[in-house]
């Protein structure tokens, strides 16, 4: 198994800062997307911010092949999805048979495929950045129950595991004959040889995961401790409280805006 | 005494009959028990009684006490009962906790869940990590090591909390000759160290060669409890119960030229390399 988790080691200034800290700015990116109406701020938010920092991290490379392979069919879905089933509008501006594409239509879906693109992208970076390890024991040290950290970690991590056993299962199957190349009707009918035996191996695995950490003692009322020693620094405190108190001012701001 | 079994049986939840019926046994410090079997006859669950994942972890229906170092388990929380008794799984790879980077780390998983110290953990595990000579390994992915590398560093983690007592449940039936040698000589040094060990192991040929006594499991119960000494000595007599495995290659050597006339058995069949030295020098 090559692929455990999206974390890539390397030293960068991204890599160095407090996993809180970039918890910070991933919740006050996701806050202003939603708070700040301009309809060109996801984009120059992804374009002039998101886009830099992963050549920082020195992630670009991964970053692209995640986003284009995973990000950007989802993004085109949602925005075809929208475009064609978005209820209210007025002005049509193209009209076939029953299907009318109308301009609200395609300003709504443009909204809401680049917010998709800037949470992806941002989460993303956090992960690729970050070791898998700090983050949940950042998390314990601002009061999360380690139980509760371990499952967002390992939902995390579930990602690589599942793509790298779908693999395996997909090579077992095509030994045995099953066809996958070629068209969609295809493609999708292999899925159910493939879904199934992951999905079952998946479900039995949850036991043994769970003993392996009773094994070790996870159950265990003792406060934990951690061998990771995290770096923090003082601006890095401030940067976050700062940070928060942004997030609140644009909340205050929006529902000032909504009820008056 | 390290473990005791008083007229222990044991079934699942659900399940109509016992997986365990009426288990007696006393294993003292030290010792090294070598657990056989067919499959799905009771090893695991024996397994799980001894390390106190039954009845903690696995819910049934249970009959009679495990005592370890005198305590019943089942007073015992199960987090107490893994500083006493460390449980190695079959499947090294499903050992691992899945949220470490390094070996370092993963190794130090439980003690960071036991509350140890910074300075003490790194110590622990440095130590462990000499001990069981995977110390180039400290900072590798443990998910990019081969079974073998990978069963020592679930035996590491485990060790890493000071058990007296190991139970390793098929350690080597994931992987090739080479890393099973790996283990059991592993297993045979740790004993050496004064750690009591019950190990389930189908490998006859190597288990009869290092263990104090060996356990038969069939159907839930306990059908032979001997010394392999003693096994082999009166095979005749205990054949019906091992028929089925592979005998150690001595043996089944000595068998042979017993067949043909160029050796009498006079104090069983030999079972090391050393007694067959011994038994067949002209």
């Amino acid at each position: 198994m090559k692929y455990r988790t999206f974390f890539i080691p390397k030293d960068s200034p991204i890599h160095r800062l407090n996993p809180l800290t970039k918890l910070t700015v991933l919740g006050f990116i996701i806050v202003s997307l939603y708070t700040i109406n301009w309809i060109h701020f996801p984009i120059l938010l992804f374009l002039l911010i998101i886009f830099p920092i992963a050549f920082l991290g020195r992630v670009s490379k991964e970053f692209f092949r995640i986003i284009l392979k995973v990000g950007l069919p989802l993004i085109l879905f949602v925005f075809a999805f929208q475009i064609v089933f978005y209820p209210g509008g007025e002005k049509v501006i193209w009209e076939f048979s029953v299907v009318k594409i109308k301009l609200e239509a395609i300003i709504f879906s443009y909204l809401l495929g680049s917010r998709i693109l800037v949470i992806i992208s941002s989460f993303l970076i956090f992960l690729l950045t970050t070791n898998p390890g700090h983050i949940m024991n950042s998390l314990i040290s601002i009061g999360f129950p380690p139980t509760i950290s371990y499952v967002i970690l390992s939902t995390l991590n579930i990602f690589p595991y599942i793509q790298s056993k779908a693999n395996s299962i997909l090579d077992a199957q095509k030994s045995r004959g099953l066809e996958v190349e070629g068209n969609i009707f295809i493609k999708i009918k292999s899925l159910i040889p493939l879904i199934t035996p992951l999905l079952f191996s998946s479900i039995s695995e949850v036991e043994q995961r769970a003993l392996a950490l009773e094994v070790r003692a996870f159950s265990s009322s003792n406060p934990k401790t951690s061998i990771l020693k995290i770096k923090d620094s003082l601006p890095q405190k401030i940067f976050r409280i700062i940070t928060l108190l942004l997030c609140l001012i644009l909340i205050i701001y929006k529902f000032y805006l909504v009820i008056f | 005494m390290a473990i005791k079994i008083k007229n222990l049986s044991y079934s699942y939840s659900g399940a109509k009959k016992e997986t365990l019926k009426n288990i007696n046994i006393d294993i003292f410090d030290g010792q090294l028990c070598g657990v056989l079997g067919r499959n799905l006859t009771g090893k695991s669950t024996l397994c799980y009684a001894l390390t106190g994942f039954i009845p903690h972890f696995f819910k049934g229906s249970i009959k009679g006490k495990v005592l370890i170092d005198n305590l019943d388990t089942a007073n015992l929380p199960l987090h107490k009962i893994v500083t006493k008794a460390g449980l190695v799984l079959q499947n090294p790879f499903n050992q691992l906790s899945g949220e470490k980077f390094t070996v370092f780390e993963e190794i130090a998983f439980g003690l960071e869940n036991l509350g140890v110290s910074r300075n003490e953990m790194i110590a622990r595990v440095e130590e462990i990590l000499k001990k069981i000579k995977i110390y180039d390994l400290k900072d590798r992915s443990p998910y990019h090591l081969s079974g073998g590398q990978q069963q020592l560093v679930s035996i590491a983690s485990v060790l890493v909390m000071k058990p007296n007592i190991l139970v390793l449940d098929e350690p080597t039936s994931q992987l090739d000759p080479i890393n099973s040698k790996l283990i059991f000589s592993l297993v045979k040094e740790l004993n050496r160290e004064g750690i009591t060990i019950i190990i389930v192991e189908h490998k006859i040929e190597e288990i009869v060669e290092f263990a104090d006594r060996i356990l038969l499991i069939e159907d839930g119960e306990i059908l032979l409890d001997e010394s392999p000494h003693e096994i082999f000595k009166s095979l005749k007599k205990y054949e019906k119960y091992i028929k089925y495995m592979k005998l150690p290659c001595y043996v089944e050597l000595a068998q042979k030229i017993e067949e043909q006339g160029l050796w009498e058995k006079t104090n069983g069949y030999p079972i090391t390399f050393d007694q067959a030295k011994k038994e067949f020098e002209v």
